[in-house]
C-alpha cells in the first residue's frame, strides 16, 4: 500500500473531529516520549470538559493525543434519539459502541474530511508557543508567558465571538484556529505580496499578549518579516472576526478557517 | 452483529428487532404494548411489573407467529435502533484521480472471483459480490471464498440442527461431524467527494483489508484518464 494514503489522525485533528461532531468527551488517550512512560488514558464524565483539568493539560503539554472517545447525540427521528459512543484512533480506525446508521457514519466521514482539509491550521497554541518559548530564559517566565498567551486568546474569542471559556473544547479550538490563521497571514506577508490593510482595523483593545505571541513567533520562527507585517496580521484577523456571525446556524471555528481561506487564499 | 454488515444492511431478523428495542419501551404507556394486551392473558398491571423478557415470552406463547412478528415490527419501527455497530478503517484515495466513472470500472469486476489483473495483489480468492450507489457514494461488498470448518459432535454436547425459528429438529449422533461453509464478508464505502474509502475492520486480517484497498486503488488508477496525472509524471 502506498504509505502516503494511510489516514492518520493527529492529536489536534482528533480533538477537532470531536468539536465538529459536538461530542461529549469520555476518554482521551495520550502517548509520550518519556523514559518509562508510553501511554496514559483519562476518562471522565461526559457532562464535564476534562480537557480543562490540570492533569489532562499536563498530558497535553507533555505528549500527544492518540485516541478520543466521546458521545454524540444520534437522532434517527424525533422519537428516536440517543447517545452513541464513538471511538477514534490515530491510525484512522473508528468504531461505535452501539448501533448507528450509515447516514450518520457519512457525517462522521465528512467531519474527518473537513478536519483533514484544514490540518495545516490545527497546531495547538501550546505547540506553537513551544516553537519559540525556549528563547525566553527563565522557566518561571516561560510558564507565565504561556498562561498569559492562552488567556489572551481565550479572552479574544470570548469578547469577539462570545465563546464561553467554560466550553473548554470550543475555546481551545478557537484559540488554536486564530493563532494559526495569524501565522498563515505572517507567511503571506513574507511571500512578497502587497500588504494591504486598513489602519483603522488595527485593534487597540486586545490583550497585549496576542501581539506578543505573534511577534515572538515571527521573530524566532520566520525570516524576512516586513516591518508592517504585524499590523497587517492583526488588522486582518480583526476584519475576519467582524466578517463572521457566531450566532448564525452552523457557525463553528471552522467557519473562520473557511472565511480566511476565501479572503486571503491562505 | 452480523459480521461486518453495515453499509449493506437492508432488513432485520426478528431477534435483531427484539434486541434493538430498549427494555424501557415495553411499558403500557406505549400504545402498541397497551393495545396488544387484549390478545393476551396479561393485565395492564401485570405488564407494567413484568420485564421485557417476560413480556416477550408471554406474547410469544399467546400470539400467533404472525401477530407476534407484527407487534415486534411495529415496536421496532417506532422505538428500535436502526443501523449497526461499526468497526471501520479509513484510507485516503489519491487526490488527483477523477472518480466520476469509477462505478463503471468497478462493475467490470462484479460477480466472479477477482483474477487478472489482481493476481499479484491478492493472497487468497476474493469476490466482488455487490455494488450499489448511495447518494454520491459507492458501496462494495466483497466475500472471500468458502472455507469448510469441521465440527465434531460429542455425547455431552451434541451438535443440534435447528429450524428457522431456532427450534431443534435434529441432532448429529456422537462422533459424527458436520462441515460448515464459512466465508468472510468485507464491506467498503467509497467517498468520491472526500477522496476517502472506509473498509470493514472487524474480524478480517489486516493483510486482506490492505489487499482490498490496493485492488480498489488499482481500479481507480487504471480507469482514470485525468490529465493532471500526466502532468504529475512530467513534474520535476
Amino acid at each position: 500500500m502506498p504509505p502516503n494514503l494511510s489516514l492518520n489522525l493527529e492529536g489536534m485533528e482528533l480533538l477537532t473531529i470531536q468539536y465538529m461532531l459536538d461530542g461529549k468527551n469520555t476518554e482521551y488517550g495520550y502517548k509520550f516520549k518519556l523514559l518509562g512512560l508510553d501511554k496514559a488514558s483519562f476518562s471522565g464524565s461526559r457532562d464535564e470538559d476534562m480537557l480543562g483539568t490540570s492533569l489532562v493539560q499536563t498530558a497535553e503539554e507533555a505528549g500527544n493525543l492518540r485516541k478520543v472517545k466521546f458521545y454524540i447525540h444520534h437522532v434517527e427521528s424525533p422519537e428516536k434519539s440517543r447517545a452513541v459512543k464513538l471511538n477514534f484512533y490515530e491510525d484512522g480506525h473508528i468504531t461505535s459502541g452501539s448501533e448507528i446508521t450509515p447516514e450518520e457514519f457519512d457525517k462522521i466521514v465528512e467531519a474527518i474530511s473537513a478536519t483533514k482539509a484544514y490540518s495545516k491550521y490545527l497546531s495547538s497554541l501550546d505547540d506553537l508557543i513551544d516553537d519559540y518559548i525556549t528563547e525566553i530564559n527563565l522557566k518561571g517566565e516561560r510558564e507565565k508567558h504561556r498562561n498569559r498567551v492562552s488567556h489572551a486568546f481565550e479572552e479574544l474569542s470570548s469578547n469577539e465571538l462570545n465563546v464561553s471559556s467554560d466550553h473548554v473544547v470550543d475555546s481551545y479550538i478557537h484559540s488554536m484556529v486564530l493563532a494559526n490563521i495569524g501565522i498563515g497571514l505572517y507567511e503571506k506577508s513574507t511571500s512578497g505580496s502587497d500588504l494591504d490593510y486598513d489602519p483603522n482595523m488595527v485593534p487597540t483593545d486586545w490583550h497585549p499578549h496576542i501581539s506578543k505571541f505573534f511577534e515572538n513567533y515571527a521573530q524566532y520562527q520566520m525570516e524576512g518579516i516586513p516591518e508592517e507585517a504585524h499590523n497587517f496580521v492583526v488588522s486582518n484577523i480583526n476584519k475576519l472576526l467582524d466578517a463572521v456571525d457566531p450566532t448564525e446556524e452552523g457557525y463553528s471555528a471552522i467557519t473562520l478557517l473557511e472565511e480566511a481561506q476565501q479572503q486571503y487564499d491562505l | 452483529m452480523t459480521e461486518n454488515q453495515f453499509f449493506f444492511r437492508e432488513e432485520y431478523t426478528i431477534e435483531e428487532m427484539e434486541s434493538r428495542i430498549r427494555a424501557g419501551e415495553f411499558t403500557i404507556d406505549n400504545a402498541p404494548v397497551y393495545e396488544i394486551l387484549d390478545d393476551t392473558q396479561l393485565t395492564p398491571d401485570e405488564a407494567e411489573d413484568a420485564g421485557k423478557e417476560e413480556i416477550l415470552n408471554i406474547l410469544g406463547d399467546d400470539l400467533s407467529n404472525e401477530d407476534y412478528y407484527e407487534f415486534i415490527e411495529e415496536m421496532f419501527v417506532r422505538y428500535g435502533h436502526e443501523g449497526d455497530r461499526f468497526n471501520q478503517q479509513l484510507f485516503r484515495l489519491p487526490p488527483n484521480h477523477d472518480l466520476n466513472n469509477l462505478r463503471d470500472s468497478l462493475e467490470r469486476f462484479e460477480g466472479g472471483p477477482l483474477g487478472q489483473p489482481f493476481d499479484s495483489i491478492l493472497s487468497q480468492p476474493l469476490y466482488l459480490n455487490e455494488i450499489k450507489e448511495e447518494d454520491s457514494n459507492i458501496d462494495l461488498r466483497f466475500n472471500t471464498s468458502v472455507d469448510m470448518e469441521e465440527y465434531e459432535s460429542e455425547e455431552e454436547i451434541p451438535i443440534q440442527v435447528i429450524d428457522e425459528e431456532g427450534k431443534r429438529v435434529d441432532e448429529i449422533p456422537e462422533d459424527n461431524a458436520v462441515r460448515i461453509p464459512t466465508r468472510s464478508r468485507i464491506e467498503a464505502r467509497i467517498y468520491p467527494n472526500q477522496k476517502m474509502i472506509s473498509i470493514s475492520n472487524s474480524e478480517i486480517p489486516v493483510r486482506l483489508q490492505k489487499e482490498i484497498f490496493t485492488v480498489v486503488l488499482s481500479i481507480i488508477t487504471d480507469s482514470s484518464t485525468d490529465t493532471e496525472d500526466l502532468i504529475e509524471v512530467d513534474d520535476e
